[in-house]
């Protein structure tokens, strides 16, 4: 297992590097010189001049690609253009309320997008399997930032349940991670109406039928597990969706995320804050990937099977 | 896509425009002119003629296709359904509540919010029509180059295209908007180039499979060149799964707009958007909320419009379904 991890681990560094590349190199031809952007309006050129030098600001992409690159490793994203902190720093403060609101939200669109999904596949056809499916497009359908605009104004401003936006604590957390959640609840939805239906279908399932076992025994046993494995595969390609819409939810309900903080570096035109948001990001979803496929291992023998295999 | 029938009957591109030319005339009760293409008895024979047939048998996609249509003549007639203009500021009306002489309320400013959905609409339609129309092409021509080329080109572009799925879609556009500054053309650019790996991998899927196929070893064998090969006999038979890509792709793209300019990076406020108006309402939500709910309802609207119809295409086109009665 922690050998699996490693290779997969060290087989994902390419696509990093390759998505770091392509992003400094993106934000470096930019408009806009950063070294003038940091100074106040009318500084001296000769101070703007000195600082660009310091910045390295004149060397080519390809000696300043690894620079930062060597600094990444080190812990070292620079300093934030427009507060002068540390990046990193900034990154660590906000990365642990983006997790919390990611794994809150996964847990929303499962525990709904699950069993809705097996609702629906269980009366192919019926009604309730046509009102999950519309209920799903749906979900699909929204925009991320008109369901948490719609959560705020019903739940805090209508009923005055909870509170508006902010985050100081777990009932902080609750519309935030209601809002990713459903938004991803369609597509878990429908992936597990598929899966649960074409696992139905196999032979195995006609076997413990004829075995005599009831419905619900033949569902639980046998259908549910050898469903899972599919549709864990899949949601691995939704961490990055997730966090595409982490970045409105936390907007909206200003939670200080990393998410909010890219907006922020965005409209201040802070490249490093940027580049350090976007780095983040990217392990981020490599790391998602790494624990679906570590849990469908542990959900299906026969691909930890493979593995031995394959390593 | 195991299904390996070939798609495209003898007679070449030309003739399946002249067959989905006469389905269309039959739908609309109209019988083909004398002398068009011959008078054989008209049967849904060609897969897109299929497919439009399938599609119009399917109630709910036929629903949603009126609905796109409906919505596509409320944005292009605006300025004569509304009474109001878009821009007119009357601070009288601020944050009017909605009513008989204003469906959907006003705005801080007192423009009528429905006349700015209407409005809103027509970027939304561009942004969501355009864009995923050059991100299915662009990654159609990526796909099957990386997939008949093969070597170092097609290793590039599939590395390429892992690298921008591991990453947030809307953090790339992001950064894309932040490169290239705001407006309508650059947020189409941004979409177009952040959307094409799914268009892509499914190009490149299937043309690594027609490599194989009968028809592609005899064009090769006959001497046409590579290019040719893949351009009239690989991208053709790729393009239903495309198109039924593209049916999702337009309400992914429409929702993409909203979201970039909710963030305050896609439209700029002379212009108007609907995610910049549910961005501008959202400080009105305790005393005015209609400000921003019904521009996002009329998002909802429309995509959920769009991805019925997405859904009912990739079944129609889907050539397994098409076996089905």
């Amino acid at each position: 297992m922690t050998r699996f991890i490693l290779t997969r681990l060290l087989g994902s560094l390419p696509v990093l590097l390759c998505v770091t590349a392509l992003l400094f190199a993106l934000l470096q031809v930019a408009p806009g010189d950063p070294a003038t952007l940091m100074m106040k309006e009318h500084a001296d050129p000769e101070v703007v001049m000195r600082l660009r030098a310091g910045m390295h600001l004149a060397d080519p992409l390809w000696k300043r690609y690894p620079r930062f690159v060597w600094a990444a490793l080190h812990g070292d994203l620079g300093q934030s253009y427009k507060l002068g902190r540390p990046v990193a720093g900034m990154i660590l403060e906000a990365l642990p309320n983006t997790v919390a609101l990611a794994l809150c939200a996964l847990l929303v669109s499962w525990l709904l997008g699950a069993a809705a999904g097996t609702l629906a596949a269980l009366k192919p056809g019926a009604f309730i399997d046509r009102l999950v499916m519309g209920l799903s497009l749906t979900a699909v359908s929204t925009p991320v930032f008109w369901s948490a605009l719609l959560l705020q104004w019903f739940f805090a401003v209508k009923l005055g349940l909870l509170p508006v936006s902010g985050f100081f604590g777990f009932k902080y957390l609750i519309l935030p991670s209601l809002t990713l959640g459903l938004a991803s609840a369609g597509t878990v939805a429908r992936l597990a109406r598929a899966s649960l239906r074409e696992a139905m279908d196999a032979d195995y399932i006609r076997t413990a039928r004829a075995k005599g076992l009831t419905e619900l025994a033949v569902l639980t046993r046998h259908a549910l597990k050898n469903a899972l494995p599919p549709v864990l595969t899949v949601m691995a390609l939704q961490a990055a969706s997730l966090l595409s819409g982490a970045v409105i939810t936390e907007t909206v309900f200003a939670v200080p995320g990393v998410g909010r903080l890219s907006v922020e570096a965005i409209m201040a035109r802070d490249m490093p804050l940027l580049q350090g948001a976007a780095l983040t990001a990217a392990v981020m979803v490599i790391l998602g990937n790494l624990a679906a496929d570590v849990l469908v291992a542990i959900a299906d023998p026969r691909v930890r099977k493979d593995w031995g295999k394959l390593l | 896509m195991t299904d390996e029938t070939p798609i495209l009957p003898a007679e070449g591109v030309r003739g399946v425009q002249l067959r989905v030319a006469k389905v269309f005339l039959r739908l609309l009760a109209v019988n083909p002119p004398v002398g068009f293409q011959g008078a054989k008895p008209l049967g849904p024979s060609g897969p897109y003629a299929r497919a439009l047939a399938a599609l119009a048998r399917d109630r709910v996609a036929t629903a949603a296709a009126l609905a796109v249509a409906a919505v596509c003549l409320g944005a292009l007639c605006a300025p004569w359904i509304s009474p109001y203009d878009p821009n007119a500021v009357d601070l009288a009306l601020r944050n009017l509540a909605p009513g008989w002489s204003h469906w959907c309320g006003a705005d801080a400013l007192g423009r009528d919010v429905l006349t700015r959905i209407l409005y809103g609409l027509r970027v939304s339609l561009i942004a969501g029509i355009l864009p995923s129309l050059g991100a299915m092409i662009l990654g159609a021509l990526l796909g099957v180059a990386a997939g008949y080329l093969e070597g170092a080109a097609g290793f590039c572009i599939m590395r390429l295209c892992d690298a921008a799925m591991a990453f947030p879609s809307l953090l790339l556009a992001m950064g894309l908007m932040y490169a290239l500054g705001s407006g309508l053309s650059n947020i189409c650019l941004a979409i177009v180039l952040t959307c094409w790996t799914a268009a892509a991998r499914v190009a490149r899927a299937r043309t690594l499979s027609l490599k194989q196929r009968d028809f592609v070893l005899a064009a090769k064998a006959m001497g046409l060149p590579a290019r040719a090969v893949a351009l009239r006999h690989i991208l053709p038979n790729c393009l239903p799964a495309l198109v039924a890509l593209w049916g999702v792709g337009i309400p992914e793209a429409i929702l993409f707009e909203a979201g970039l300019s909710f963030l305050g990076l896609g439209a700029q406020p002379p212009d108007t958007s609907l995610g910049l108006m549910a961005a501008e309402g959202k400080r009105y939500l305790f005393s005015a909320p209609w400000i921003s709910i019904a521009p996002g309802a009329a998002i909802l609207g429309l995509t959920l419009a769009f991805n019925f119809l997405g859904d009912g295409l990739s079944e129609a086109l889907d050539p397994k379904s098409a076996e089905r009665p």
